[in-house]
Formats: C-alpha cells, structure tokens, sequence
C-alpha cells in the first residue's frame, strides 16, 4: 500500500486555484521530488500534503487513512514537516525547538518522559547537532537552523517527512550536506521523503523519483531520467536541457535558453 | 533541557521566593507607623492578644501585601500569555485592550448592579476583557500591517476608546460610582480580605490556564505552520490562553483597577534570567511580577505619606521607558 495517494486533487488560495487533477501515489521509502518553475503548484501540494490546506476537490490518503479525517494530533504523528525559513518570536534553544517535535506522542500539557529524551537525542545525533542543544537558535547559521527544523520534525517519529525548498536558502555546501542528510536518514529511518525542489541538479542527484509540474498540473512523473527530458524540458521551464551523469556517475543537469 | 539549565532555573525560582518572602515581610513593616520585622513576625503570630500592632497587620497590611502580590503575579502571567498568543513582545495586558476591557466590564457591572440584585465585578470584567482582546485580535488578523503595528494600533485604538467610555460613564453616573474613579487609576488603597477572596475566584485558574498552555506557546513562537504541522489544535490552544490571560486581567483589574506595564516587564525580565522556554517563563515571570507591584506599592504609600499615590503611576514610570526602549530596537 502506498504510504501517500492523492485523488484527483484541486487546491487553491483564497479563490485562486493553484493545482487541478493531481493524482499520485507514493510508495514507501522514496525520495520524491516535486519540480517545476515558480507559481507551478510545488509548495501548494505540499502543504496539502501536510493538512495545512484543505483541498477543494478530491482525497489525500495517509497510509490508508485520508488526511482529513485523521486528528491534528494522530496526523502530526505520521507527518514531519520541514519548513522552508520560520522565524521564532523568541529564540528558544536547540534543544527546546527539537522537543515540540515530541508534543505529537506526549501531548501539549504532560511533561516529557525519558524515553522522549531519547528520542531528541537520536533526533540531535543523526542531525549532528550534539553539543548545541543548548544554543540559542537566533546563534545559528542557516544550514544549522535547518538542520535543528529537521531534527523537529524526526523527533516527531514520522513515517513521511515533508520538505518545502530545504536547501534554496543555503550556500552549495550547506545544500549538499541537508541533502545528504536527508539519504542517510531514509537508509536509517525507512521513512518516504517528498521534497518540494527548485533546484534541478539537486533534484535529479538526491531523488530517485520526480513528479514535475507545470501550472498547476502534474506533466510527467517517474526517474530523473524518465522525467527530466529534453522535450519535458522546454515545455514546463522552456528550456534547452540535458540530463547526464558527471564524472562522479551522479545525474547532473545542464539547462540554456533559446533554440538549439 | 540540559542539566546545567535546568540548574539555572531552579536556582532562580529559588532565589526568586526567597526575595519575594522577604519583601513581604518588609512590606508589612512599611507604612504611617513603622514595624521592623520582628515587630512585624510577633504581631503575625499573635493571633488571640488584642496589640493594635497585630489589628495594622491582619485588619490592613496582610489582606494588602497579599493582593498586591497576587495581582503582580496574576498581570505578569496576562502578559505572558498575551505576548505568545500574538508572538509579539509589545503586548501586555493594557496594550492589548484587555485592561480596558475589564474596566469597562466592571463599570457597568458596579452601574447595573442594584442592591438586591449585583453582578460580580470580577464577572463583568472577564467579559469586557474578553470581548475587548477578541476585537483586537480580529482586527490585527485582518489588517494589512506587520503584526508589531497591527497590534499596538488595534491596541491602544482600543483602549483609548474604552476608557474614555468608562470616563464618560464615571461622569454620567456620579453619585453612584464616587468610589470608582480612585479604583480606575490603579490602587489598593482599600484592600482587605473579601476583596482578596475574590480575586482568588479568577486569578489562579487563570495562572494555572497559561501554564498548562506554555508547550502551546512555545510551539505558536515557531509561527502559524509549524505549530500546525506539530499538531497543536491552534483554534483551541488560542482560545484556552486568551480565556487564561483575560481571567487573570480581570481578576487584577476588578479589584485594582488598571495598572499598566507589570504585564509588560515581568516576562521580558524573566526571559533575560531563564531564557525563552515558557515552562519557566510563566512562573518566573509571576514571582518577577510579586516582586515589582509590591515594591511600587510600597513606593506609591510611603513616598508622599500620609498621601498615598495610585500605584499605576510607579508601574508607568517603570515601564513606560523600557517600553519605549523595546519599540527602538524594532520591537524584538
């Protein structure tokens, strides 16, 4: 069974629709990637994904269930979510930050137990933030506050993690080192990642599925290779483009405008 | 939280009641006729002699000393409340209407209140700040300003508006409410037991509301989304602190009238001590909170004795430029 199926989604803002017809069912243990240009719909689904907007027409199912009617609760159980920047009102420590991520299993009133402890210990050790749970986050750089946004949302324990643009304000080191991250807790962890993603060589490097988008409707999905075609290419970002592997036998991706 | 932090609070909480036992001793001692605390611990413990020492104590100062601590703590935890429900460090109890609120409420309660048939102050007030917060709240929402702005104009537009209604009601119904106008200034001039009593019907449900709700906060300073993402009901979570701080307001201002800036000091100073984590925040900011009402008390009936001033102004004075100094440095 897949652990996420959308059914003929439509969402929108307000009254502006940003996605129509999107179906797609993600198995278990994928990195997925959602790409396409600007205003294509990328963070819109996934913030559906995360019941953080209801859709106007159609059905997500979690693992069988569908999103809607699980509890605020029961869904933060099984979704982590990661946002793009997030601006804390006071800076609370690392620490401090990484254990709301347990609030989804002890609720928002009982102290934390031991084995929460554990857990924002786990979550600390496989970001690589031990030592720092007692910094203050406004002391951090941005590749370290991602990394403390992500250890939140593992110490949720989820079984898919949602990612919005995880790497667009970082510096290339940082992107690398979020992305490589993020594999090894899929190999760790075995929990599906969907990724919204601008950066195609990031992209078609880290994940091993692709659903592209363009205006708001799903163009192709499938391998990077499947997906990041030349034709693809030109029609979502009207581009000339290549997909080739590098020296290192990673997929890479070259891109011009214009004609051939 | 680390060993070393969690030592670090403990030890401030510690200090903390340590101080605040300490100045209510000394409080007792302060006044038109002057106790050392001695003078003061034998007049306490002499419950059956008739000393007049023992009738200051138990007759003024304690039912005093006691009310004026537990509207400082009951303010501070208002503003704690009100500041993570709009993630904003500006708010207090008075900046965001629900002072005027209350005052309002009580007013009309003391108006409408005929002697066989009264309205509890305290109810009245819990109204009005009620309805008064959940107006700013709306306006501030909707507004196309940042959130600092939207909130100190929805604020003090709000405020301004409902005093100057209680004014107006205060001169409408002069004979009626000739003991009002002093109350609204912010005193405890007429302290006593039964007004303590009643503030203990509102006040600590309303503490004990906010603590309950500081994991919520904690999660709400991360923003809207990430609250929601870590699956914090918001609606619920906003209502139970918004009830928690309007109790808490209510119950001060339905027996103090309204004191500005406790609300305001009190968790900026706890966060300075213990850091961000509104586990200890709350706490440490209702001690803090003791601690400055009952100090300005003690300013505002000794400084000018046998005068006494209104203590908001020695709440005003204190707060009012850091404040100001908040808002300059761009209201973080």
């Amino acid at each position: 069974m897949p652990i996420l199926k959308a059914c003929d989604l439509s969402l929108a803002y307000k009254s502006r629709i940003a996605v129509t017809g999107f179906s797609a069912a993600i198995g278990k243990g994928n990195v997925v990637g959602l790409i396409g240009p600007n205003g294509s719909g990328k963070t819109t689904i996934l913030r559906a994904f995360s019941g953080l907007i209801q859709p106007i027409k159609g059905t997500i199912d979690i693992d069988g269930k569908q999103l809607s009617s699980l509890s605020a609760r029961k869904r933060a159980q099984m979704i982590g979510w990661v946002p793009q920047r997030e601006r804390l009102a006071w800076p609370l420590t690392v620490g401090e930050v990484i254990s709301l991520g347990r609030a989804p299993h002890r609720g928002w009133m009982l102290p934390l137990t031991k084995d929460d402890h554990l857990v924002v210990e786990q979550s600390l050790s496989l970001t690589d933030l031990i030592g720092m749970a007692d910094r203050k986050v406004d002391e951090l750089s941005s590749g370290e506050f991602q990394r403390v946004l992500i250890a939140r949302a593992l110490a949720q324990e989820p079984q898919l993690l949602l990612l919005d643009e995880p790497t667009s304000n970082l510096d290339i080191h940082y992107q690398i080192e979020v992305m490589d991250l993020v594999l090894q807790l899929i190999k760790k962890r075995k929990i599906t990642v969907i990724i919204a993603i601008h950066d195609l060589a990031i992209a078609a490097r880290y994940c091993n599925k692709l659903v592209l988008l363009h205006k708001g409707k799903k163009i192709c999905e499938g391998n990077p290779c499947d997906v990041l075609t030349t034709d693809n290419m030109k029609l979502a970002f009207n581009v000339i483009a290549n997909l080739y592997r590098d020296p290192y036998h990673q997929w890479a991706v070259s891109a011009r405008n214009g004609c051939v | 939280m680390s060993i070393k932090t969690s030592a670090r609070i403990k030890l401030a909480i510690g200090s903390l009641i340590l101080i605040l036992l300490a100045v209510l001793i000394l409080s007792l001692g302060v006044g038109a006729v002057r106790l050392t605390p001695l003078e003061v611990f034998s007049a306490l413990a002499d419950r059956a002699m008739k000393n007049w020492h023992r009738s200051i104590i138990w007759d003024f100062r304690l039912p005093r000393v006691l009310l004026v601590s537990l509207c400082g703590a009951a303010l501070a935890s208002a503003g704690v409340g009100f500041q993570g429900l709009f993630r904003n460090p500006l708010a207090d109890p008075y900046v965001v209407g629900a002072s005027g609120g209350a005052a309002l409420g009580a007013t009309l309660a003391a108006i409408f209140s005929f002697p066989n048939f009264s309205i509890p102050l305290g109810a009245g007030a819990l109204v009005g700040s009620l309805l008064a917060v959940m107006v700013v709240y709306m306006i501030s929402e909707i507004s196309n300003f940042d959130s600092v702005a939207g909130i100190l104009l929805a604020g003090s537009a709000m405020s301004t508006m409902l005093t100057a209604v209680v004014t107006l009601l205060l001169l409408l119904n002069d004979e009626v409410l000739h003991g009002i106008y002093a109350w609204l200034l912010g005193s405890f001039s007429s302290a006593n037991w039964s007004q303590l009593k009643q503030t203990c019907i509102l006040a600590p449900p309303g503490m004990i509301c906010t603590w309950l709700m500081a994991r919520s906060m904690d999660a709400l300073a991360s923003g809207e989304e990430s609250a929601h993402a870590l699956g914090l009901n918001l609606r619920k979570a906003r209502l139970i602190i918004v009830l928690g701080s309007s109790m808490a307001t209510a119950a001060a201002v339905s027996v103090s009238g309204i004191i500005g800036f406790i609300g305001l000091i009190a968790p900026h100073l706890a966060r300075a001590l213990i850091g961000a984590n509104h586990k200890s925040v709350v706490p440490v900011s209702m001690l803090l909170g003791s601690l400055l009402l009952l100090v300005a008390d003690d300013l505002a009936r000794t400084l000018m004795a046998p005068i006494e001033m209104p203590v908001g102004i020695f709440t005003a004075l204190l707060g009012g430029p850091l404040f100001l100094y908040l808002l300059q440095k761009g209201g973080k």
